[in-house]
């Protein structure tokens, strides 16, 4: 087959169109090991929710419930927004050149994001809570809640919740690529695989949190 | 618009959320605010990750993975459920005999088996020291 013949096979629509689902099999198997990933972790805070819940409760007690309802809302609306730039570039309407503005709109709300995480990270640190030979077990009341399980309840909180950031900043640097591609390039095609691929890792990242903010903020 | 109404959706169940954990306390409120979890993820991966539009395949891969998620859970909790482990542990994770010894016989009575076996293979550690 000469190399025209090749080139002609590649950019037909049947190709095109069997390589974007490829690419979105290829994701969603990603997907699934980042959910055994997070699983283990998950796992680890059942056993030891189980073990000490009043520990879980008095440490859930030092996070702020509002800024982190607040932090899922902004996640919920980055969702929203690339969703909508996903649709308009899949579908080719006649908006779609503009979705790139749409994909910025999530970078920086999953800035924001991180900005209040790490605003509370800034806080509990201060505030001594961070897991080391300092911290404060003596502010939790003795009995059936020890310090030492109480600085239990954080390090499930710093690491998972890290974990999750590290995830957002990944996140956002690749919302910000596709935002650039779709800004400059002008072969549609590449940018609704491009953008397709990367919405599901936003939207993932999204459902972790969903899970999280009841898991450390609204314990009772 | 599917998508807008979605959001909405969202939002609410956000809020429905932190309402709850205010009325509701306990392993009732962690049951809801799981539920209310759920709901949320299959909102967004049905509408906003267009599972339900996709190929079979696709949804065989993201039911997989909660699948075996769900299935290593079940497994946790049912070596909960049946190996009687549901007296509480003595805080601090594990307290040398030493420390404290009137609180050697209480914590043989009432610790886990783990925290029993550790101690047992303490006594074991200090043994052959002391032989050697």
């Amino acid at each position: 087959m000469s190399d025209i013949a090749i080139q002609t096979q590649a950019r037909s629509p049947k190709t095109s169109d069997h390589n974007h689902h490829a690419a979105l099999l290829g994701m969603w198997i990603f997907l699934a090991t980042e959910v055994l990933f997070f699983g283990g972790l998950f796992i680890s805070y059942v056993v030891y929710r189980y073990e000490y819940s009043d520990a879980f409760v008095s440490g859930s007690r030092q996070l702020n419930l509002w800024s982190g309802g607040v932090m899922t809302a902004i996640l919920l609306l980055g969702s929203l927004l690339i969703a909508v730039a996903n649709r308009w570039v899949q579908q080719q309407q006649g908006n779609s050149r503009r979705a790139w503005v749409l994909l910025l709109m999530t970078a920086v709300s999953g800035t924001v994001f991180l900005g209040l995480e790490f605003h509370e990270y800034s806080h509990l640190i201060s505030d001594g809570f961070f897991p080391s030979s300092d911290f404060p077990t003596k502010r939790f009341p003795a009995g059936s809640v020890g310090g030492n399980t109480a600085e239990m309840f954080f390090v499930l909180f710093f690491s998972m919740t890290g974990l999750h950031a590290f995830h957002m900043i990944v996140g956002v640097s690749l919302v910000a690529v596709v935002a650039v591609i779709a800004f400059r390039s002008n072969h549609a095609t590449n940018r609704a695989t491009g953008i397709a691929v990367v919405a599901l890792y936003w939207h993932f990242v999204d459902v972790i949190w969903v899970f999280l903010y009841p898991l450390f903020y609204l314990v009772k | 618009m599917r998508l807008y109404l979605t959001f909405v959706g969202l939002l609410f169940l956000l809020a429905l959320t932190i309402g709850a954990s205010f009325l509701l306390g306990g392993v009732v409120a962690l049951c809801v605010g799981l539920a209310i979890a759920t709901l949320k993820m299959l909102l967004i991966a049905t509408v906003f990750m267009e599972l339900l539009h996709s190929r079979t395949a696709t949804r065989i891969v993201a039911c997989g993975g909660v699948f075996w998620l769900f299935v290593f859970l079940m497994l946790l909790m049912s070596d909960y459920g049946t190996r009687g482990l549901r007296e509480p542990m003595p805080h601090g994770l594990y307290r040398a005999p030493s420390e404290d010894p009137s609180s050697r016989s209480s914590s043989r009575r009432t610790s886990s088996p783990s925290v029993r076996l550790l101690e047992v293979s303490r006594r074991i550690d200090t043994r052959d020291g002391g032989e050697q």
